[in-house]
């Protein structure tokens, strides 16, 4: 990375062009080298799912056959003497600042291999039919609240893992949590990155007798746990992510109070969203002051509209989608056809849009 | 440096050849298909092979 890096801000002259290839982030992209990208790293992660279609893409990026022969010398080569790297233990050398020798992780999400969905090919609901899959689960399947919570809150966990290189321990986690159901799961995945090894702090958006029941019982474990939990709306303190469980899909007009003043102080902070990210009123799309900025946002079940509605994109960040388990009898009462998109992992992508332009 | 030895001659030799001079045949094609890859004429642009070499190292997580 290092070395290449900076070979590609000497040849283009862009500062940043770096790191959006190395982020995935390729709106900034022309439509070759965004297409390139694309298909460097789909052969790199998962080189047997590359198919005809992906050299296909690379022709009507404009791409002659002699150029996609190049292209997938120069993505074989650098896996080789990546592979050299890393398997003999080569350092950088002395002469690179000591602030690019300190080893960071790139792949992100990338390096858990998690699955990348095609936006088309997913309903998006509206909050009265959220609502009604959640209805629907406990009255008609018999999944009980806390089983939803928990599956959210552990696949919230394992989110934050990643958002922090794949390893929690020892870092510092503040988590924000409201008196909902969204509040309810979020101290479920402060429960697990503490087991983890994290240093978790909860901050309340609420008072704790304003908790619903089951928000109420993930609370009471936390105490019993012994940790830190604090109602009231103190400050957030050191972070190295933020989990915002404050308010969730029903939640309607500005954000007030203690989550209010939570939301403000998340400013400039690295936050992972569950569900929604509050101050996003889902049922309009209209997004308040104030707001969280997330870097990402873990959606359940399915995704729901306002989500990718253009003024919500500051808002939301990339979007994940994280399984909590709902049988098909559920999306059919809908009359929805939604064929499980989590056949290989219970947390998905949502159309990077670096897979995007490979479509 | 690496985790094995090298050939007294490698001095100023970025470590990742170092790493592999105690096979000089390996490391001279290796540099031949660098510097054909990377160098060489092609359709590709210097800019976007480079861009190539981030995105694959990104996605290996090499730090390199």
């Amino acid at each position: 990375m290092v070395h290449h890096s900076h070979a590609l801000t000497e040849e283009s002259g862009r500062a940043g062009l770096a790191e959006a290839v190395a982020s995935g982030e390729t709106d900034t992209l022309d439509r070759r080298m965004a297409a390139l990208c694309s298909y460097a790293r789909k052969l790199t992660r998962t080189p047997a799912t590359v198919s005809e279609g992906d050299v296909a893409a690379l022709r009507r990026a404009g791409l002659d056959d002699r150029a996609i022969v190049d292209a997938n010398q120069v993505v074989a080569y650098f896996n080789y003497v990546n592979r050299v790297v890393e398997g003999l233990g080569v350092e950088l050398e002395e002469r690179w600042p000591a602030a690019v020798r300190t080893r960071r992780r790139y792949a992100g999400d990338l390096y858990a291999g998690l699955p990348t969905l095609d936006p088309a090919a997913l309903p998006w609901l509206s909050v009265d039919q959220m609502r009604e899959v959640d209805r629907l689960m406990v009255d008609e399947v018999g999944i009980a609240l806390e089983q939803m919570m928990e599956n959210a809150g552990f696949n919230l966990a394992l989110l934050a893992r990643l958002l922090l290189g794949g390893d929690a321990r020892g870092r510092a986690v503040v988590v924000l949590a409201g008196p909902g159901g969204n509040g309810g799961g979020a101290m479920v995945a402060a429960r697990h990155l503490a087991v983890a090894g994290a240093q978790v702090r909860v901050l309340l958006g609420a008072p704790p007798e304003r908790l619903a029941p089951v928000p109420a019982h993930q609370h009471d474990i936390l105490r019993r746990m012994g940790l830190d939990v604090q109602a009231g709306g103190p400050a957030l303190g050191p972070a190295d992510l933020v989990v915002d469980g404050l308010l969730g899909y029903s939640q309607a007009g500005p954000p007030r109070g203690d989550a209010a003043r939570l939301l403000q102080a998340t400013a400039g902070r690295r936050v992972l969203a569950l569900d929604v990210p509050s101050g996003l009123e889902l049922a309009t799309g209209t997004l308040y002051t104030p707001h969280v900025v997330a870097e990402a946002t873990m959606t359940l079940a399915a995704p729901k509209q306002a989500l990718r509605s253009p003024g919500a994109a500051v808002a939301v960040g990339a979007l994940y989608l994280a399984d909590i388990s709902v049988p098909p009898l559920v999306w059919e009462r809908l009359g929805l056809a939604h064929p499980s998109p989590f056949g290989t992992h219970p947390i998905a992508r949502i159309g990077g849009n670096l897979d995007a332009s490979l479509r | 440096m690496s985790w094995v030895g090298a050939t007294a001659d490698a001095g100023g030799l970025d470590n990742v050849l170092a790493s592999h001079t105690l096979n000089p045949g390996a490391l001279r094609a290796h540099v031949a298909l660098y510097r054909r890859v990377m160098f060489g004429d092609s359709p590709l642009g210097r800019a976007e092979r480079e861009a190539i070499a981030v995105a694959v190292s990104a996605a290996n997580d090499c730090h390199y």
